[in-house]
């Protein structure tokens, strides 16, 4: 079925402006000097333009190219296992087809319109980047004409959902950050000569602690290149780097009861990173307090008052909080479902939802937290819209949610916010204009066991790490369901203030709910990094919270015998 | 349900040879008894650059010690380790779109509780066949067909034999456990058919090569040839995507056994794909590509010689694109060479494993046939890794020591037409005690028997006008309008179970039809041949005086292996055809961008 396309014309000016009317706030760059972005611009004004005589409109269309180069090292008791240095260059595309406001792949789940992926050349090549693109447009298009067709069929046996989802419509803008590809491949360089080394000796000082049976180091150093060109007038590159490192350390108590943790430290650049000494002395530490754990008594059933203080304060915030606050409107399958959730707190906008004096900001514009380095800092989010500070909420009542394009009726425009093909936090900053130092809030917490007849309480200083990558926290569920959290560091305190640290814990029935009847917060925060396996970060910073009627459930020992023969590294 | 499709593909080598001139390898060659063909290192001697080797085969030595005085001790252990290097390189229309290099050290094994007689690997079937990994003869499974882990590739001797205590320890472990499981399933179920053994007795062998300190390097060399022969390829307008992709890999392994067995050796391979695809004006997706496996980046075609290939495959494309459709049809044909290759590889190589005469769930097409007639008198059929090219080709089954690290040995299958052997692992099948270093698998997968350089030779053969000749006289003969002569093909596959049909695929990606009047051939597209195999054998009626390889990866249940198929053009009186796949698919909706910023005329 033709259709008239009213749109063509304005789309391919649009098109054409690419090149002769660049936006505001530009660079002195010329995106004619950089031929991915030029063969970008002139495949998507051809097929925009041409497109349009076919069927469905082409309403919008975005193309966005990601050169990465990585470096990645892994080691255990010394050892190298592997050193890796690689690149790739990428094209995601995603169309808009159809009536804007029946666009189906907004109701399917589908945070994207039509897309489509290719590889493209190594070494930016303006034919070839143009062919690669036309041929991505072409398949995306025909898969989107064909799902709209088969959406009309469906609608006329379906209600439509009570909040359509709709892509919303940013100001064009350019931002061409200067890009020095030689320099980056000169930095890759060198974080392949430096990485294995930085492994084999984080690794190494695990190899005489006959306690830990699993170990092993882990380095990653990512660089991205990004290019931004859509139908809206955006024309973005915009560049990052980030290193990680992370020390992973197993040990097994006499019950069988394996224990284990996570040492991690991450950068913006390899100058960035910490000393070796330094890294060297943390793994040390965390090794001692490991074996120390072996022996230290399991963790009974309890419900009572619990502090979570030091890196277990923003560890809460971001497997409780943090996911809570994407703002994508859920397609109606899983709205009906909806007993994870699903974006309820777009309900409570203006509504009380965390104890009054509470704050929370995510701003993605930040490069320090005081004197606290972030890992949230991006120009433009994975949609080409600029990364925008956002109140989500102030003396506990909700201001605003986290938003990608795909926005919903009591938002209608993004906050730059798209992640990891979704939504993510950047900077997460959690913050309370009531809170308490650390020495009141442990009186509270003794307070409140005292008053419910308890011998002790909980204070937990860590939870298990695995959890806590940005990946987990942006897909782990919306609206803070409540969950089983396994702790790393947990300690029993008595009445008297005597403290003694117990293991196998695991808290149970922490949500968002449990927070907002918070007792009481602390006034520092502290301050956690989350990496991914894509090389993009996120910083959660939050004080202590002190929470009443907290689930504590044994974890029970057991598990593998540890193997029979001795060590050989041991071995007589 | 049992399900295994077993699959070659990745199209081979140079063509067409002159008839069976053997070279040998100029390594040691492989003799058929034990061997001592270098250094075997005493308890505490390393070997040169034998770190691995000598950690591996110490930690296997304080296992057998340290878990002899316990119930149920391992009786036999295997260790294994690679060292993989890959260099990989790909081309699209003129540009490098990817290169990757890439290092790992894994190690794989096999503990076996019980006695060789019985033993904790014993197949009594109830398990589900090959889709579960118990039923496979291996315990040290830590997951579906993988057994083992990473080592270091480092050549640091304690990390090494940490993780492979760790790897012996969890082995000894599931072992046991799995002993228990197959006495009680055999002690419910009515006595085996076939009553072999589970491990055939061998001699050790022990070779220690220098281990290989280099990696693939020269992939810069090739990839300025892999963007000029992708741009050549993309270079008609018709040509929807050209690829190109060059693979250099490098394997040093280290195998020892409580058996003695201690062995060092290096292989490397190289392999180069041409490949292209355009759509035909009724939409159907036509692909064609040329691979070049050797066994070495330097026997690898001069950039010349690829650049016609090149050349010649996009012209051969062009020419698919507009061929007529193929019918389905039944009727006499001519397989040349290499799709007769493929033809025996499918049809008969793979039901002559030894695993396949003993298995209940499996086919057995063969199990009871030795010393019949199971092809015509004049052909023979051999397997033999230990040939390192044939009629100048590089054969790609080649290799020294198989994966049981027992000698690669030839293998007489099928002699004059009477059925004289099976390809043999260390698993016995009745009447066969010992292994003929057929035992093969993947990294990670438990070793079966596979084939390796598979040869099919005829002892009355005719020239090609001749074959021609009688394929014109068998159509007459059967009043057919047309022949068919199926020239090239990408692959096949094959079905041995019992639950599905016993059924066979080659897939010919040049076909023509030959008329009955002797007019000139016509190019077809989108044919399939497919059959049965019993029938397909018996319809073979004379074989042609032209010989070729077709190289591979062959996909079973041990995972993929390089192998060679070899053979001569074969009639046969009948062949069915079975229409391919057609999408109907509308070419592009835009013209294709030219350089210039607009389309292309």
């Amino acid at each position: 079925m033709k259709r008239a396309c009213t749109l063509c014309a304005c789309l391919l000016a649009i098109g054409l402006a690419f090149r002769i009317a660049p936006g505001a706030g530009q660079d002195a760059t010329s995106s004619d000097d950089d031929p991915v972005l030029r063969a970008l611009a002139d495949e998507l004004t051809r097929s925009v333009t041409g497109l349009c005589k076919q069927g469905e409109p082409l309403r919008r269309a975005s193309y966005r190219a990601t050169q990465r180069w990585w470096v990645s090292a892994s080691a255990s008791l010394g050892a190298l296992y592997d050193s890796t240095v690689d690149r790739s260059h990428r094209l995601d595309l995603d169309l808009r087809l159809g009536d804007p406001k029946q666009d189906p792949t907004l109701e399917s789940g589908d945070l994207g319109g039509y897309r489509g992926s290719e590889e493209l050349p190594l070494e930016p090549d303006y034919a070839l980047v143009r062919r690669l693109a036309w041929l991505a447009t072409d398949d995306a298009y025909r898969d989107g004409s064909r799902s709209i067709a088969e959406q009309r069929v469906q609608r006329r046996t379906q209600i439509e959902a009570s909040e359509p989802a709709t892509w919303s419509d940013e100001p064009a803008s350019t931002r061409l950050a200067p890009v020095s590809v030689p320099e980056i491949e000169a930095r890759t360089a060198r974080a392949n000569a430096q990485l294995p080394e930085l492994v084999r000796r984080l690794s190494r000082v695990l190899r005489e602690r006959a306690e830990i049976r699993q170990s092993g180091a882990v380095a990653g150093y990512h660089a991205l290149v990004r290019r931004f060109v859509t139908t809206d007038g955006m024309r973005i590159r915009d560049q990052s780097e980030m290193v990680r490192v992370e020390v992973e350390l197993e040990t097994q108590a006499t019950d069988g009861s394996v224990l284990g943790t996570t040492v991690t430290a991450m950068a913006r650049s390899l100058d960035g990173l910490a000393s070796v000494d330094a890294l060297e002395q943390k793994v040390k530490q965390s090794a001692d307090a490991l074996v120390e754990l072996r022996a230290a008594p399991v963790a009974e059933p309890y419900v009572g008052p619990v502090l979570f203080e030091q890196d277990a304060g923003p560890q809460l915030a971001a497997l409780v909080l943090a996911s809570a606050f994407d703002g994508t409107p859920l397609p109606p399958e899983l709205s009906r479902m909806s007993s994870a959730g699903g974006a309820v707190l777009a309900d409570q906008l203006g509504q009380r939802i965390l104890p009054k004096g509470m704050k929370i900001v995510d701003d993605p514009t930040l490069d320090k937290l005081d004197k606290q380095e972030l890992f949230g800092r991006y120009e433009v989010d994975d949609d080409g819209v600029v990364a925008q500070r956002v109140e989500l909420v102030n003396d506990g009542v909700l201001q605003g949610l986290l938003m990608s394009r795909r926005v919903r009726k009591q938002i209608a425009h993004s906050n730059g916010h798209a992640r990891l093909g979704g939504v993510a936090p950047s900077n997460f900053l959690v913050s309370s204009n009531a809170g308490h130092d650390d020495k009141t809030l442990r009186k509270e917490l003794l307070s409140e066991a005292r008053k419910r007849g308890l011998s002790h309480a909980y204070i937990v200083r860590q939870f298990v790490s695995d959890r806590l990558g940005l990946e987990a926290i942006a897909r782990s569920g919306r609206m803070g369901r409540e969950r089983a959290l396994p702790v790393f560091e947990i300690w029993e305190i008595k009445l008297s203030g005597e403290m003694r640290r117990v293991r196998n814990a695991i808290v149970a029935g922490v949500g968002l709910s449990r927070l907002r009847s918070a007792l009481a917060v602390g006034r520092e925060a502290n301050v956690i990094a989350l990496g991914s396996s894509s090389g993009q970060g996120a910083s959660i910073a939050s004080p202590a919270w002190l929470l009443g009627d907290v689930e504590i459930r044994r974890l029970e020992p057991g598990g593998e015998k540890p193997p029979e023969l001795p060590n050989p590294l041991r071995a007589p | 349900m049992v399900r295994k499709a077993l699959v070659l593909a990745l199209v081979g080598c140079a063509a067409a040879a002159r008839p069976a001139i053997v070279t040998k390898a100029t390594q040691p060659p492989v003799a058929p008894q034990p061997v001592s063909q270098a250094l075997a290192p005493r308890a505490g001697q390393l070997a040169p650059n034998g770190a691995v080797l000598d950690a591996l085969t110490a930690e296997l030595d304080r296992a057998m010690k340290g878990f002899g005085g316990q119930e149920l001790p391992p009786y036999f252990i295997t260790l294994q380790a690679h060292d993989l290097r890959a260099v990989t390189i790909r081309a699209q229309h003129g540009k490098l779109i990817d290169r990757d290099e890439a290092r790992v050290r894994m190690m794989t094994g096999d503990v076996r509780v019980g006695n060789a007689e019985f033993d904790s690997t014993h197949d009594v079937g109830g398990y589900g066949g090959y889709d579960d990994f118990r039923a496979l003869p291996l315990v040290a499974s830590f997951g579906r067909g993988f057994r083992g882990g990473q080592l270091p590739i480092d050549d640091d001797a304690g990390a090494v034999r940490v993780k492979a205590w760790e790897f012996l320890d969890r082995a000894v472990r599931a072992a046991r456990q799995r002993y228990a499981e197959v006495k009680r399933e055999r002690d419910f179920k009515a006595s085996e058919e076939d009553p072999s053994g589970d491990l055939t007795q061998e001699k050790p062998a022990v070779l220690v090569a220098s281990q290989s300190e280099s990696a693939p390097q020269s992939a810069n060399r090739w990839a300025p040839a892999a963007e000029r022969l992708s741009s050549l390829l993309g270079s008609a307008p018709e040509v929807l995507s050209a690829d190109v992709m060059v693979r250099l890999m490098s394997d040093a392994r280290v195998l020892t056994t409580s058996e003695g067995t201690r062995l060092q050796t290096n292989t490397s391979s190289a392999s180069l794909a041409l490949s292209a695809e355009a759509l035909s004006d009724d939409g159907m997706r036509v692909r064609y590509v040329r691979t070049f496996q050797t066994r070495s980046e330097a026997s690898l075609p001069a950039v010349e010689q690829l650049e016609s290939e090149a050349r010649m495959l996009q012209s051969t494309l062009l020419e698919l694109r507009r061929a007529e459709l193929a019918e389905p049809y039944t009727g006499p044909a001519i397989l040349e060479s290499r799709a007769a290759a493929v033809f025996f590889h499918e049809v008969l190589g793979h039901r002559l494993e030894s695993q396949r005469q003993r298995r209940d769930d499996e086919g057995q097409t063969f199990a009871k046939k030795l010393g019949q007639q199971v092809l015509p008198s004049f052909l023979s059929l051999y397997d033999d890794p230990t040939l390192v090219s044939l009629g100048g080709t590089e054969l790609a089954g080649y290799y020294e020591y198989d994966d049981e690290g027992v000698p690669a040995q030839r293998a007489v299958l099928v002699d004059h037409g009477v059925l004289k052997a099976f390809l043999m692992g260390r698993k016995p099948t009745r009447g066969f005690n010992h292994s003929n270093g057929h035992g093969r698998g993947a990294f990670g997968m438990a070793p079966v028997a596979r084939q390796g350089n598979l040869v099919v030779e005829a002892s009355e053969r005719v020239p090609a006008s001749e074959l021609r000749k009688l394929l014109l006289e068998e159509v007459r003969r059967q009043g057919k309008p047309y022949g068919l002569r199926i020239a090239e093909v990408d692959g096949g596959f094959t079905l041995t179970g019992r639950e599905m049909p016993q059924a066979f695929k080659v897939r010919p990606v040049l076909v023509y039809r030959v008329p009955a009047d002797g007019g000139p051939d016509v190019l077809l597209r989108g044919a399939d041949v497919v059959g049965t195999p019993l029938v397909g054998l018996s319809k073979i009626l004379a074989a042609g005086d032209d010989f070729a390889t077709f190289n591979g990866v062959c996909g079973a249940e041990s995972g993929p292996v390089p192998v060679s198929a070899s053979s001569p053009s074969l009639l046969l009186g009948q062949v069915e055809i079975q229409l391919k796949e057609h999408e109907r698919e509308k070419p592009p909706l835009l013209a294709a961008p030219n350089a210039a910023g607009g389309s292309a005329p």
